[in-house]
């Protein structure tokens, strides 16, 4: 006996797999469609002496021709003659399922059966669906399941067997739209019939997908049609869509649902979601504007306290470790040369950066924690509705979150936003960002000027930071020209993270500080011992870095820093932690640093360190995303803003006696 | 009269920003809203950025970073819909 086809149809999630598993067991095939990169499982099962080969289509939310999955699913509905058409819906969404359900039934199908799946879910959220009066009104047999469980899964292959083998005869119900669109789809209806297409195609769903401007059925009309019997097609629609003042497709996609709306009240009753309850005023609570911001910044602050509290011992205790490896190598090396590379150089230079991994990778730890919660997605809706009012599009949020990490990818994420406008001012303000490399200066410097407060002073350059892009924002988007357009965020579910996964993916982000300690900052470390160290070494005025400071020591002058700070700043080009290393090398210890400066001049340091230049990648990211000139401008906007904020905030300083 | 997919699509351009803030406009469930903006992104009236690996491929750091920076994991666990007005 030949094989009976029984197709899997349903929108994704479903619980299509569970249910294509438990029927086929371990007798599957998984290819391709053809010609499309779509994959493609089919199975085998035997019931009652008959055997069914099972294919499952891809999971869609409709039938429309605008994804490859659905014209995939579609196609094979109409072409691929399956005796049996198994439609998946979820019992928890009824409404958005049976909007395919509808579909299906639209296209003429008279062999369904409905699997009614994770019913066990549904009457755990209370929802009530009386099954049998479900089959009576959508025409077609209702066979509840829940797959996980394995429960209804013979009930499902008695109904196949009965539709595969004509038993059942079934009366599918399919949507009715107001009288307008009922008259249209007449219309087109009867210019279509008697044609070969009519032959082929149910006439109510072609007329209906030539109303919603379908582009496949288009092309259909114009093979069999012709170009002249499309055109006089289409010209009718055009009329339509003049009188109604909108676009087909939405007013049939919206009396459908409208229909379903109506269809489900005849068998189901909503329960109200116990669990969600909270969750939903915990959302209000986190998106409020008011007390949404107080929890962020209270959230934030404990994230710093945290990342210092931990952070700190750690990095001390490196830091001691790395000066106890120079000491015990310092006897070991009889070059000078050598010595001095290595002790004062490198491990000077590096090891004072490296000593800060443990604080970048507790604020990764601490990131990915509110991630993983949930929490992320409510800060970025909050942030959103500012970021607007600064004339930033709010998707910008998203980049902006990245550039806490690192601002050469979230610069290239900039790409997703669909204009231009948004595109150039996201890139414009991401640099001021602090990234994972500014967060160790910015910690270095506060642990080292002002030890108890430094989680008060760190979150302070950051909301320096921020102020700075939204009032960059602002400006710039006054100039460039272009407009943004809405969106949805949706809120995803919250969940208690797994510690497992939340070290993993702090290691993988933070692993690049590592990295870049072994290669960029080296190099860096090395020449700058060479620049301090030739032709005479630092301290007599002679040293190339001293000649290279000394040029710009005057404007320095006008934020209380000196030429140190310019070196520093000079190669805080090449990467931000660079400053940290300069320094070290030039002064030589921690507490020289802290003795040559005032804590006003190491807080002005590290404002202007972090607001003042792109690093070179992400200058490089804004050439390579938008043009030399934008990433010139921001360039040298940032070095003016930095400066600004810098002399700003040294007199201020001064004007309250804290020089 | 609107029916609830255009009165959903309608509260995006008005600039509600999550499936809560529209279902409490509108009077339902945060679920239906969801299953709403589905339907609307399979008619082609909602578009969802995707942030895949792309990024990451073209970017000039991908060697230092391994490709495994903020960007591989999916934006903050914030998925955001884009709405597109229909030509
Ligand atoms: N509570 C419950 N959960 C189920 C049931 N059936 C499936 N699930 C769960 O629903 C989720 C999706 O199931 P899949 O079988 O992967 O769904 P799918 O339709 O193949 O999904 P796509 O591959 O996205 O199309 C999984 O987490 C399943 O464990 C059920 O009857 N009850």
């Amino acid at each position: 006996m030949a094989m009976k086809v029984v197709a899997l149809a349903g929108n994704p999630n479903v619980g299509k797999t569970t249910i294509f598993n438990a029927l086929t067991g371990m007798r599957q095939h998984v290819g391709n469609w053809p010609g499309v990169t779509v994959e493609k499982k089919e199975g085998v099962f035997e019931h009652r002496g008959q055997r069914f080969l099972v294919v499952d289509l891809p999971g869609t939310y409709s039938l429309t021709a605008h994804s490859i999955d659905e014209l995939v699913a579609r196609n094979f509905l109409l072409n691929g003659n399956p005796d049996v058409v198994v439609n998946v819906v979820d019992a928890t969404s009824l409404l958005r399922n049976l909007y395919l359900t509808m579909e299906i039934f639209e296209m003429g199908l008279k062999n369904v059966v409905i699997a009614l799946n994770k019913i066990d879910l549904a009457e755990r959220k209370g929802i009530k669906i009386d099954v049998e009066r479900m089959a009576r009104v959508l025409g077609v047999p209702v066979v509840p399941l829940s797959a996980k469980e394995g429960k209804g899964l013979e009930v499902l292959k008695d109904r196949i067997w009965e539709v595969a083998n004509g038993l059942i005869r079934e009366n599918p119900i399919v949507p009715r739209y107001d009288p307008e669109v009922e008259r249209e789809i007449e219309h087109i209806s009867r210019v279509l019939e008697g044609t070969k297409l009519a032959a082929k195609y149910p006439l109510r769903w072609l007329a209906i997908k030539l109303l919603q401007r379908d582009a496949e059925v288009m092309k259909l009309v114009e093979r069999y049609l012709g170009r002249e019997g499309l055109e006089e097609v289409m010209t009718h629609i055009n009329e339509v869509e003049e009188r109604y003042g909108k676009a087909m497709d939405l007013v049939i996609a919206g009396q459908k649902y409208e229909f379903i709306d109506r269809l489900t009240h005849e068998f189901m009753s909503y329960g109200r979601p116990s669990g969600d309850a909270f969750t939903d005023q915990l959302d209000r609570l986190l998106i409020h504007p008011v007390y949404g911001f107080i929890a962020m910044a209270l959230v934030f602050y404990g994230v710093f306290k945290f990342v210092f509290a931990f952070g700190l011992p750690l990095q001390e205790w490196l830091s001691d470790a790395f000066t106890l490896l120079g000491n015990w190598l310092a006897p070991h090396i009889a070059n000078d040369v050598l010595r001095g590379l290595i002790v004062d150089g490198i491990i000077g230079g590096v090891g004072m950066v490296l000593s800060f991994f443990p604080l970048v990778f507790l604020l990764f730890l601490a990131l990915s924690f509110l991630e993983d919660l949930g929490y992320m997605a409510r800060v970025a809706v909050l942030m959103e509705g500012i970021l607007r009012k600064f004339g930033l599009p709010g998707k910008a949020i998203i980049p902006l979150i990245l550039g806490l990490g690192c601002n050469v990818p979230a610069v290239m994420s900039a790409r997703t936003l669909d204009n231009e406008k948004d595109r150039l001012v996201t890139m414009f303000v991401n640099p001021f960002i602090p990234c994972s490399a500014r967060l160790s200066v910015i910690s270095f410097m506060a642990a080292l000027f002002f030890g108890g407060k430094s989680a008060l002073i760190a979150a302070s350059i950051y909301v320096l930071a921020f102020a700075v892009a939204l009032a960059s924002a602002w400006l710039v988007s006054r100039f460039v020209p272009g407009e943004t357009t809405p969106f949805v965020i949706e809120l995803p579910e919250y969940l208690i993270p797994s510690g497992r996964s939340l070290l993993l993916h702090s290691w993988e982000r933070s692993k690049e500080f590592v990295q870049k300690a072994g290669t960029v900052i080296l190099l860096g470390a090395v020449i700058i011992w060479y620049l301090s160290n030739y032709p005479v070494p630092v301290g007599t005025g002679g040293s190339y870095a001293e000649r290279i400071g000394h040029f710009f020591e005057p404007y320095m002058r006008l934020m209380g820093l000196d030429w140190r700070a310019a070196v520093s700043l000079l190669f805080g080009i090449i990467a931000k932690e660079n400053v940290i290393s300069t320094l070290g090398v030039i002064y030589g210890s921690p507490e020289a640093i802290r003795n040559a400066m005032a804590p006003l001049q190491g807080y002005v340091l590290t404002a202007v360190t972090t607001l003042y230049i792109p690093c070179i990648a992400t200058i490089g990211a804004i050439k390579s995303e938008a043009n030399w000139k934008w990433a010139a401008f921001t360039t040298a906007y940032m070095v003016a803003v930095a400066s600004v904020v810098g002399i700003l905030i040294w007199h201020l300083g001064v004007a309250m006696g804290l020089g | 009269m609107m029916g609830k997919l255009e009165l959903v699509l309608e509260q995006i351009k008005r600039e509600k920003r999550t499936p809560l803030e529209i279902a409490e406009k509108l009077g339902t469930t945060v679920e239906e809203v969801e299953g709403i903006i589905e339907i609307l992104k399979s008619l082609g009236y909602v578009e969802e950025i995707r942030r895949g690996s792309s990024t990451c491929e073209t970017c000039p750091l991908k060697k230092i970073c391994g490709g495994k920076c903020f960007v591989s994991r999916n934006s903050g666990g914030v998925r955001i819909l884009k709405f597109r007005v229909k030509d």
